[in-house]
């Protein structure tokens, strides 16, 4: 796929007569040697650490004790990891496909109207650039005992305890995450659509196609590559979801709505077992980095292989 | 198709589009339009129901965020951490973008590889080596613990921005200045990076949403010195009503200063949120 935006047009004729000086090593390596430092003391060190501690019992105050993978047999027999796991999950497979199909619905309408766009434009980026734990708060307040929707549904006949139901604080969840990323998805998608070539809408309309079947078979494959970044990205932040369980649910009731983050974080700062919490941790990095296999491969291709 | 049917089917759809895209308006903006409603209410109206539309506003929560709890301390360090992240994140991230952008040799893949597993990770897997290593030291709780924290966090994302910012930049103007006699150092930074301002001005303001927004990092890496806003305002007693109106107030007061800067900068916003999709 060619740069969508990439193309600077003034630029160009810039490469008439050249010769290309090549960047030696040594030069690349006083280039990027500050951020790979940064990145080897401040992310493979404690990677490694916590590799290293998740064979320890080690709380704070007491010399850390070898115990080889009892750790990781403690939290494969707890259920609590296996129902955050699960609700994870579930939390991904609902909430991402909606995300994407709103986002993409309110990109294509987006593209559609002629007026007023900046100004739609600036009112949906508030929820994504809000500071998430504000977000959970402000949508928080309507839902409590005494809040806006929960006396608006029940003025109407519906009674929900939206924190103390199962099924209810769950969708809370789901349905805060999903309004907290259509944002983005809709930037995303509607920045492609900006930046697609004419040509081959013109051509699909003299053809006679509609405008369902223009957006499935002419706008759909263009954007590709968008909607898979998007899934990709959506995928890393959901897996990491915590701010708005600690601050809106904080995991329930009982342990209904505890992602694997927040049972990480649960068992590491309040029960204070470090090294348990180490293999909990270690255990959602495998579980991540086989979700995403697909695209760190396909990133490994594009930047390994395809470059040369 | 028939193409004739046109105006009136076109002004139809218009109508429709525009009908539901303020739907998702309202629902985009509702949440932070009630809570500023709760902020400026007295606190027996502001949870009175049925909902009150006509009150005389009024600043006590305000007052008493700021005054009383000492908000402000919060606000500082927010500021200084965001500070420290912007400004060092991208300087160090500027410095390999460029060279990233620029070389065409394994090492240089590996190392985008590597950033982008990196990116995938939770931050849990970083966070807690710190917080016991930063109980060690004595730097738990600290401004600096943060800044350093975010640096790491942000470091891939930066890298991988900063990059497809320099690509645009064709590399022919620093081979014409060293053509003339410049070193690759000073070419880059007198050539390429005053050329960069909108790459640098976007890649900012996404270091700059990262620091400002972060919670599980300050939450797990601060006690009571250098807690930031997000933090404090999550801590303020939920169960006593008399807090909400303080915690609204608290809210809105981290909000606008924010929403102000992006606003006013969106258009850096949505390109850098763009150059991502590239890369994809």
């Amino acid at each position: 796929m060619p740069a969508l935006i990439c193309i600077s047009p003034k630029l160009e004729p810039c490469f008439l007569a050249k010769k290309v000086i090549p960047v030696k090593p040594r030069e690349f390596w006083a280039f990027v040697s500050p951020s790979v430092v940064v990145m080897t003391v401040l992310m493979v060190l404690p990677l490694f650490t916590t590799i290293y501690l998740s064979f320890f019992n080690f709380n704070f105050g007491t010399t850390p004790k070898f115990i080889g993978l009892l750790n990781y047999t403690r939290i494969l027999e707890d259920t609590r990891f296996w129902q955050a796991l699960g609700f994870t999950l579930f939390y991904m497979v609902v909430s991402i496909p909606i995300q994407i199909a709103l986002g993409f619905g309110l990109a294509l309408l987006l593209n559609e109207i002629s007026g007023l766009k900046r100004f739609f434009i600036s009112i949906y980026l508030v929820p994504y650039i809000v500071t998430p734990v504000v977000g959970t708060l402000a949508v928080s307040w309507l839902f409590k005992d005494r809040g806006f929707i929960t006396w608006l549904l029940s003025s109407i006949g519906i009674n929900i305890q939206w924190y103390a139901d199962v099924v209810a604080a769950r969708g809370l969840l789901i349905g805060y995450g999903i309004w907290g990323a259509v944002p983005f998805v809709m930037l995303m998608l509607y920045a492609g659509l900006q930046a697609m070539p004419a040509d081959p809408i013109e051509a699909a309309i003299m053809d006679g196609a509609t405008w369902w079947q223009r957006v499935r078979f002419v706008m759909m494959p263009y954007l590709r590559p968008i909607f898979i970044f998007i899934a990709m990205v959506n995928i890393m932040d959901a897996y990491r979801l915590f701010d708005s369980v600690a601050v809106m649910t904080q995991g329930g009731p009982g342990n209904a709505t505890a992602t694997i983050m927040y049972y990480t974080y649960s068992i590491a700062f309040q029960e204070q077992l470090i090294g348990r919490a180490s293999a909990s941790v270690i255990l959602a990095v495998f579980v991540i980095i086989t979700l995403l296999y697909p695209f760190l491969r396909q990133t490994y291709i594009d930047i390994v292989g395809g470059k040369k | 198709m028939k193409a004739h049917s046109s105006t009136s089917s076109r002004a139809l759809f218009s109508a429709i589009a525009y009908a539901i895209l303020t739907v998702w308006l309202i629902l985009a903006i509702f949440p932070f339009f009630w809570t500023f409603l709760i902020s400026i209410k007295e606190v027996v109206d502001a949870f009175a129901l049925p909902p009150i539309w006509v009150f005389k506003p009024t600043l006590v929560a305000y007052q008493t965020l700021w005054i009383e709890e000492g908000f402000t301390k919060y606000l500082i360090n927010s500021a200084i951490v965001t500070f420290g992240t912007v400004t060092i994140s991208i300087s160090v991230g500027c410095f390999a973008g460029y060279g990233l952008a620029r070389y065409n040799r394994a090492a240089g893949f590996w190392i985008l590889f590597a950033a982008f597993v990196f990116r995938a990770l939770p931050r849990l897997t970083f966070l807690l080596p710190f917080y016991y290593l930063a109980r060690l030291t004595g730097l738990h709780d600290t401004q600096l613990l943060l800044i350093l924290v975010l640096v790491a966090i942000n470091q891939p994302f930066t890298i991988w921005m900063l990059r497809s910012f320099f690509q645009e930049i064709p590399d022919s103007l620093e081979e014409s200045a060293m053509v003339d006699g410049c070193t690759r150092f000073q070419a880059f930074w007198y050539v390429i990076v005053p050329i960069m301002g909108p790459g640098i001005v976007t890649a900012s303001i996404f270091s700059m949403l990262l620091a400002y927004n972060e919670f599980l990092i300050p939450l797990t890496l601060t006690a009571t010195n250098a807690v930031t806003m997000p933090v404090a305002i999550s801590q303020f007693g939920a169960e006593d009503l008399r807090y909400w109106s303080i915690s609204a107030a608290g809210a809105i007061s981290i909000a606008i200063p924010m929403v102000i800067i992006v606003l006013y900068l969106q258009k850096f916003l949505i390109k850098g949120l763009t150059a991502g999709a590239v890369k994809g």
